[in-house]
């Protein structure tokens, strides 16, 4: 077993990965761009060493200063963590040359997945089947638009290297087309620093769904059954649960079943998840590989048992997998709902600032893998995710209502974020119902507006908290008093003692 | 005491007045009798009708953040005549700005530029998102106030726009 790894990333996932490692008696060690230089999963390991400058390109994108570390700090091994270099082939590469167990597939399978032409002609000669459209990414206006062309429009663009959303766009006319080439490029290049894209046949009211699959290096392969990531906003899942609705026991395992033949025929090693979309009619085709531990593995955890992040550094070391196919189990229902830094009232953009004030829930069946505490400044350097809130309980309509309940004394103040966004898609008819694809978010625009029923009781208690102060060395020192009163009214006593805000 | 509030894009004026045992609060046309009220650091109380109420706030210079019912109000303080200089209330739409703070990564105007709506006049990136501003009007770019590489606050005016007569 390993004695020290390296987690070449930030925020919740970070320490994650640094408990698995406190749990398997391996040393953590982390990294931390300047920006993140009071972060809270610097607390969760025993080493922590400054990688570079705020930028991605700097600091948590920077192979050579993360290898560099790794050395210096005598690890043997990387743990990438999700997005950055997770699914690069060239770190990959860079840990082997270096004599560093890259935590995830080899190299070469990376690399083989992380082509998403490629991955396509692989999984083609299993049988597994895919999406019409660019069978290698070409460069170019005049052969996306031929391709386009043939396959008909809708038709949608994606990043080569990409996931998550970034990079991708979904073109309906070919007045479109090349401006979304463009857009979807730049985006590509800034997220993961290779511009190439690719087209392909756009499925309408299509459910996003996932399997997620162990390989050891000793040919050993079983899935964990699959995750519903269909609630997406701009194409980023913000809520995934387990099991889906819309599996029954046949389809399941006709897709887990061709899950693992994509990770076999791939020569994949490690933790991997085979996306599937399905369509209307229960066709499923093969979308993508996500090499990595993805943000929603937790909901795996909680219906199978099995610590995902654990068997990834296990079978790192070469370690075989200690169980069978028949000994897996799916028992209850887990839902995890991704905590951002974002505005929903307003086009969703990013919302980065302090924390003035937090308070995370808990109660049977609750985790939260969180990477904040108050007072941090959340730097705008990053993704917007700043926690994930996973429920399990035995059934689906208790899980939606312990993860309902959560969520609404799930308390975040100072910045703006998606808590009650996600607490309203909770309360959704076609939600509790399990009927919904991932056109969701648009669908049911009306039903996830964010009410005003209670803006008058909001408004109330803004002026009563407004009248103890105007600026802030006001407000501390009436505070103060108010803290030493539970009635406060009768404290202030004289209305003078505040002036009027208009002054 | 009179407070004037920017919540969800809609301006509210609330007048809190004392009352024999409770705290009068007009909201509009609506009258509120606040009855038990209680204030900590981080959380306020109070009854309205049956009704208890218990929140928890945070505020900052110009902003109270309160969590109610599941739901998260940011409500900004604001006087009519300080407010506006910034902020989306005063937005004009020959004024092109970004209601994000962050990388302005691409500009693809210059002064003299014709635009029109629905062109891209800045692309500016934050926590790894792209928001494209567009113009909104027909016209030639009269100035341009940032270069391509440079931070951006959010509701400063990036480009500005001569709407065509």
């Amino acid at each position: 077993m390993f004695k020290k790894i390296l987690i070449a990333n930030r925020g919740e996932i970070a320490i994650r990965v640094a408990r698995a490692c406190r749990e398997l008696g391996i040393c953590p060690v982390g990294i931390y761009s300047s920006a993140d230089e009071n972060s809270k999963h610097l607390r969760y390991m025993e080493e922590t060493y400054l990688v570079g400058d705020p930028p991605p390109q700097s600091s948590y994108l920077n192979i050579q200063a993360i290898i560099d570390l790794a050395k210096a700090s005598n690890a043997d091994a990387i743990h990438p963590g999700y997005g950055f270099l997770a699914e690069n082939p060239k770190f990959a590469r860079a840990c082997e040359d270096s004599g560093i167990i890259f935590i995830g597939p080899g190299s070469k399978a990376l690399a083989l997945v992380g082509d998403k032409v490629a991955s396509r002609n692989t999984v083609t000669k299993v049988g597994v089947p895919i999406i019409p459209g660019m069978q290698i990414a070409k460069k170019g206006y005049a052969s996306f638009k031929n391709i386009a062309a043939e396959v008909g429009y809708p038709v949608i663009v994606k990043a080569s290297m990409g996931g998550g959303g970034k990079g991708m766009r979904i073109v309906r006319t070919e007045k479109e087309l090349q401006n979304s080439i463009e857009a979807g490029q730049r985006e590509a290049k800034s997220a993961f620093g290779d511009e190439t894209v690719y087209l392909e046949k756009y499925i309408e009211r299509p459910r996003h769904i996932e399997f997620q699959v162990l390989r050891d290096k000793h040919g050993n392969t079983v899935h964990l059954f699959e995750r519903e990531c269909s609630i997406q906003r701009r194409h980023q899942k913000i809520v995934e649960e387990t099991p889906s609705t819309a599996l029954d026991v046949d389809l399941r395992q006709r897709m887990g079943e061709a899950a693992k033949r994509v990770i076999e025929a791939s020569d994949y090693t490690n933790a991997g998840t085979v996306e599937f979309l399905l369509d209307e009619t229960h066709n499923f085709y093969f979308l993508e590989v996500n090499a990595r531990v993805q943000v929603e593995h937790p909901i795996t955890e909680m219906v199978t048992g099995i610590d995902l992040v654990r068997q990834q550094i296990m079978i790192a070391a070469g370690v075989e997998i200690g169980f069978q196919q028949d000994a897996v189990e799916q028992r209850g229902h887990a839902i995890e709902a991704r905590i951002y830094a974002e505005d929903p009232e307003n086009g969703f953009l990013p919302s980065p600032g302090k924390i003035l004030y937090l308070d995370e829930p808990n109660g049977p069946g609750v985790r939260i893998d969180s990477g904040i505490f108050q007072g941090w400044d959340v730097p705008p350097h990053y993704d917007p995710i700043l926690s994930k809130l996973i429920a399990w309980a035995e059934d689906r309509e208790s899980a939606i209502n312990r993860m309902s309940d959560a969520l609404s004394y799930y308390v975040i103040l100072g910045i703006k974020t998606n808590l009650g966004y996600l607490r309203r898609i909770m309360l959704t008819p076609k939600f509790t119902a399990g009927d919904y694809h991932t056109h969701f978010i648009d669908d049911n625009e009306a039903d996830l507006r964010m009410s005003d029923d209670s803006i008058h009781a909001a408004i109330t208690a803004a002026s009563l908290i407004a009248m103890t102060g105007r600026n802030g060395e006001r407000i501390l020192r009436q505070e103060d008093e108010i803290l030493r009163s539970t009635t406060p009214w009768h404290e202030i006593g004289d209305w003078e003692v505040c002036r009027d805000i208009h002054e | 005491m009179k407070y004037n509030f920017l919540c969800l894009n809609k301006a509210y004026a609330a007048d809190v007045q004392k009352g024999e045992d409770e705290i009068i609060v007009t909201i509009g046309d609506r009258r509120f009798k606040v009855r038990e009220l209680t204030m900590h650091e981080n959380a306020i109380s109070f009854r309205i009708k049956n009704k208890n109420y218990r929140m928890p706030f945070a505020r900052d210079k110009k902003k109270i953040y309160i969590s109610l019912e599941g739901e998260y109000y940011t409500l900004e303080l604001s006087s009519g005549a300080r407010y506006g200089s910034e902020g989306p209330g005063q937005r004009k739409d020959n004024v092109i700005a970004s209601s994000m703070p962050g990388l302005l990564v691409k500009l693809p105007v210059k002064i003299g530029s014709k635009v029109k709506p629905g062109d891209t006049v800045a692309i500016v990136e934050a926590m790894k998102m792209q928001n494209e501003l567009r113009s909104p009007v027909d016209g030639i770019v009269k100035s341009v106030n940032f270069k391509e590489g440079e931070q951006v606050d959010a509701f400063v005016s990036i480009v500005e726009i001569d709407e065509s007569p």
